[in-house]
């Protein structure tokens, strides 16, 4: 019922994130969810797609995996992203190269 | 193409805030029970009930949660006991950001326990966390003994479930047994609590006061002086 919300959420988290790691655009969010939380793939995937028409988020991809070690968990695991400036990278966020 | 891992919660904000509510509650001695339920499972008459069963001796206060109208806060409020509402405008749950904005029309100084009722659904209330010391579901006959079956996810979290409109055991042909088993396989607490209660003739009502005043007392035993030590029973609440 409440996808748009937790869509919007994701987003924040996502652009936040990007942004800190100075990426103009991206591309994926990779997302875990538990089987208990009350959240409709396929509904909220349209409500990512819905929220994803425009800028530094155009066309990007939610990947959901469920996950049954924590039934209540909604994590965003990673996200894919385009055109680091490779000079300003903070090493204590993880990167991994692909 | 580069990967950067995050690993973050994406209720993080909600739960950032949950824990803000949590510690103003324990700085200001407030006992605060999350009621959830489905529309019509008797969440307010529970609330109604139990004011009146505890009024003399504890302070109270009320969280409404409603999609709309203020009914239910004006039930709440013709008991002359401080209460709030919030109108989710459609929303289906109420998150912990709502309970901090709301605590700011209270004097939690003169509150021993809040109730905050939450939307009626039996789904999304579920997955959000209000800074809370207790979780309540209150779940009826009429709705039929396959809902912890149904809806784990609600169960799965309640510290006490209770089952209301007993008094229609039989017109309805409720199976007590399936549903607490059922609800035993869901919530795998050792501690979870399960009263058959009748809103409406009474019946009940006693057991989950008692509860109710016993895990007060666990957590602030300063409140002893006002309920008194040992738990009231079956004195026909």
């Amino acid at each position: 019922m409440h996808e748009l919300s937790i869509a919007q959420s994701i987003l924040d988290i996502a652009v936040d994130t990007a942004m800190k790691n100075n990426a103009n655009k991206i591309t994926r969010v990779n997302l875990r969810l538990g089987e208990h939380v009350c959240c409709n793939h396929d509904s909220l995937k349209f409500a990512f797609s819905c929220m994803t028409q425009g800028g530094m988020v155009e066309g990007a991809e939610l990947n959901i995996t469920q996950t049954d070690n924590d039934p209540f968990g909604l994590e965003i695991e990673s996200i894919e992203v385009d055109e680091i400036d490779e000079g300003n990278n903070d090493s204590s966020l993880g990167f991994e190269g692909k | 193409m580069k990967v950067i891992t995050i690993a973050v919660s994406v209720l993080r904000e909600n739960d950032r805030i949950a824990d803000e509510n949590r510690i103003v509650f324990s700085d200001n001695h407030v006992f605060v029970v999350n009621i959830m339920g489905s529309p019509g499972a008797g969440k307010t008459s529970l609330l109604l009930k139990t004011i009146e069963a505890l009024r003399q001796e504890v302070r109270i206060g009320v969280i409404e949660g409603d999609i709309a109208t203020s009914h239910d806060a004006e039930l709440i409020h013709a008991t002359g006991v401080p209460v709030v509402q919030i109108n989710t405008q459609g929303a289906c749950h109420l998150d912990a950001m709502m309970i901090k904005t709301a605590l700011t029309h209270f004097d939690l100084a003169e509150i021993d326990l809040l109730f905050i009722e939450n939307v009626g659904n039996l789904v999304c209330p579920a997955g959000f966390r209000l800074g809370e010391s207790a979780r309540v579901v209150v779940s009826s006959v009429p709705e039929g003994d396959d809902k912890p079956k149904k809806y784990p996810g609600m169960f799965r979290v309640a510290d006490v479930v209770l089952l209301n409109k007993i008094d229609l055991l039989d017109v309805f042909g409720f199976n007590i047994s399936i549903f607490k088993g059922d609800m035993l396989q869901t919530n795998h607490s050792a501690m979870i609590e399960i009263f058959e209660v009748s809103c409406r003739t009474g019946e009940g009502l006693s057991g989950w006061v008692d509860w109710l005043k016993k895990v007060m007392l666990a957590a602030n035993p300063l409140l002893t002086a006002d309920i008194g030590s040992e738990p009231l029973t079956g004195s026909g609440r």
